[in-house]
């Protein structure tokens, strides 16, 4: 489904990714782990197009999605939350849900000016979505607070919901368990897996084990840029290799 | 919300009242300030909506005097043809002027609508043959629609009233609808906007076309206020001001805009003598606003925030 093809990229000679290959297959929740800085949010970045790879290809489906800008990427059907999360502060939780659902509606400014029904009714339907989207992740009676007062917990799953109304056929999450507490955490992890059984594919990039072994299909490892293992969570668990970088990581840090 | 509505309501009724009874003296100021709450709404779109901070308000507004001005000394044609041909106007070379620019970040895209009221205002000076130069353009005709000559200051009053209120309305309808909610989210966070699928430049560059359209509908109004336009109505000073009644006003609050514009657009008749000093009086009131109530006005007021 996603084939992400030899793709390199530096910042000023420091070299991010040294042309990294991996598949994601359709219908599954593939892990990517790694130490800190191996280049995990780094791939989701170039994947949905807010970098450019050096050299490389990404392909979606079989078209190419390499160099597409962000928003090209969301209308294939790739959705992403974010590591430090990216919420719209100002608005309340329900319209930064709107802001996607009202995304297809099709009504010009104009329509919108004068108020006409077909305006009211795409108003309308991007409401009731919203509305759904946010009663899924466990946010429906928060509608009307304001996304900046939100505990950390509630805004990692606004961002899910924010993922969500884009009706992707696949989600990138980036750490969505970080910073939750345990109970947090087994929530998150039930939520993805609802997710996942509603017919979407995941690609996951989690520091916490638990939720990477118990969710993920196959995992795919990356250190200083480069894959270094990539298999079932069992096999991966013992690899030598994965143990020496997590292990080294420890000791750097 | 529909307290909102009977003081709005009321509002009206007493600025209908004040336009019977008022003097004309009150009234060519009154009618100033509605003429200028236009301009300072547009550029609310702006500075409010999108976060970006314009300082070409002033010369835009000129290219709407300008577009009615020409329009009607030219060709005779009834006043109220100038409107849609200003808003048109102001609106393609705003656009025109301002899109390029308009992806960049805060500070250089100041400095961008420095340049673009820099560069109109020399056009509306130099270019004699379009414009008279220095001379400007005089001989407007008083205001008028169908027979109705609207010529005394209370009848042209009521002409910016029902101008200024259309301009409220619409704006609200903008900013309550699609494209205000994309607009606010791109303040908010513009890749974050992306990645929900918002067109962020489209929008930033209808923001900029609306404001500039709005200038241009206000300019279209005070072409037939003063029956006289000349370039130096439309300076960097004008655009100073628009920009601190709109600040002034109200970081997302069209109320507020309005309130700070009675305001300011008042004190600044009752500051004239003071001649230039005017403005040190607006750039202070600027930098205060920025420092102590940087989100506006009625944000100060004990809070019902945001419908």
């Amino acid at each position: 489904m996603l084939d992400v093809d030899a793709v390199q990229l530096s910042f000023r000679g420091v070299r991010a990714l040294g042309g990294i290959s991996l598949e994601l297959r359709e219908g599954e929740v593939l892990g990517i782990i790694g130490p800190n800085g191996s280049g995990k949010s780094t791939l989701f970045n170039v994947i949905t197009g807010i970098y450019q790879p050096d050299a490389g290809a990404v392909r979606f489906r079989g078209a190419s999605i390499t160099g597409l800008d962000p928003r090209a990427v969301v209308k294939r059907g790739i959705a992403r939350t974010y590591q430090n999360k990216r919420l719209f502060p100002s608005l309340t939780v329900l319209e930064n849900v709107m802001v996607p659902a009202l995304r297809r509606e099709s009504g010009g400014l104009l329509g919108d000016m004068l108020g006409l029904p077909s305006a009211r009714d795409g108003w309308r339907a991007a409401r009731a979505h919203a509305t759904e989207c946010l009663e899924f992740v466990g946010l429906g009676t928060m509608a009307e607070v304001g996304a900046g007062s939100l505990a950390y917990g509630q805004q990692n799953r606004l961002e899910l919901a924010r993922a969500l109304a884009l009706e992707p056929a696949l989600l990138l999450l980036d750490e969505p368990a970080a910073g939750l507490t345990p109970d947090e955490r087994m929530d998150m992890r039930s939520l993805i897996e609802r997710i996942h059984a509603r017919g979407v594919s995941v690609a996951l990039v989690e520091h916490d084990m638990r939720v990477v072994m118990g969710l993920c299909s196959r995992i795919v490892v990356l250190d200083h840029g480069e894959v270094i293992a990539a298999g079932l969570p069992a096999d991966i668990a013992r690899d030598p290799a994965v143990i020496a970088a997590y292990l080294g990581a420890q000791a750097d840090d | 919300m529909r307290a909102g509505w009977v003081a709005g309501i009321a509002g009206v009724v007493a600025l209908c009242v004040l336009g019977r009874f008022g003097s004309d003296y009150l009234l060519e100021i009154a009618t100033l300030v509605l003429i200028e709450s236009i301009a300072v709404v547009g550029l609310g779109f702006l500075t409010g909506f999108a976060g970006r901070i314009s300082l070409a308000q002033g010369a835009l507004y000129g290219v709407g005097a300008y577009a009615a001005a020409l329009l009607v000394t030219r060709t005779g044609l009834p006043p109220l043809f100038g409107l849609p041909v200003a808003i048109l106007a102001a609106s393609a070379i705003g656009t025109a002027l301002g899109t390029p620019a308009i992806r960049l970040s805060g500070l250089y895209f100041v400095m961008s609508t420095i340049g673009m009221q820099q560069i109109l205002w020399i056009l509306q000076m130099h270019w004699s043959s379009l414009t008279g130069g220095p001379q400007g353009v005089r001989g407007i005709p008083a205001f008028s629609v169908g027979g109705l000559v609207l010529d005394t200051p209370s009848r042209f009053y009521f002409v910016a009233l029902i101008g200024a209120v259309v301009s409220y309305l619409l704006a609200r309808r903008v900013i309550a609808s699609r494209f205000g909610l994309f607009l606010r989210a791109v303040s908010d966070d513009e890749l974050a906007s992306a990645t929900a699928g918002v067109p962020v430049l489209r929008a930033k560059a209808t923001a900029l076309a609306l404001s500039s359209g709005w200038a241009g509908a206000a300019g279209f109004l005070h072409a037939y206020y003063l029956r006289y336009v000349h370039p130096d109505m439309f300076t960097l000073d004008l655009s100073v001001i628009f920009l601190t009644m709109a600040m002034f006003g109200g970081y997302r609050s069209l109320e507020g805009m309005l309130l700070a514009t009675a305001i300011l657009g008042g004190a600044s008749e009752y500051l004239r003598p003071f001649g230039q000093f005017r403005l040190v009086a607006y750039g202070a009131l600027l930098v205060l606003s920025m420092m102590f109530f940087p989100r506006g006005l009625l944000a100060v007021l004990p809070a019902r925030r945001r419908r």
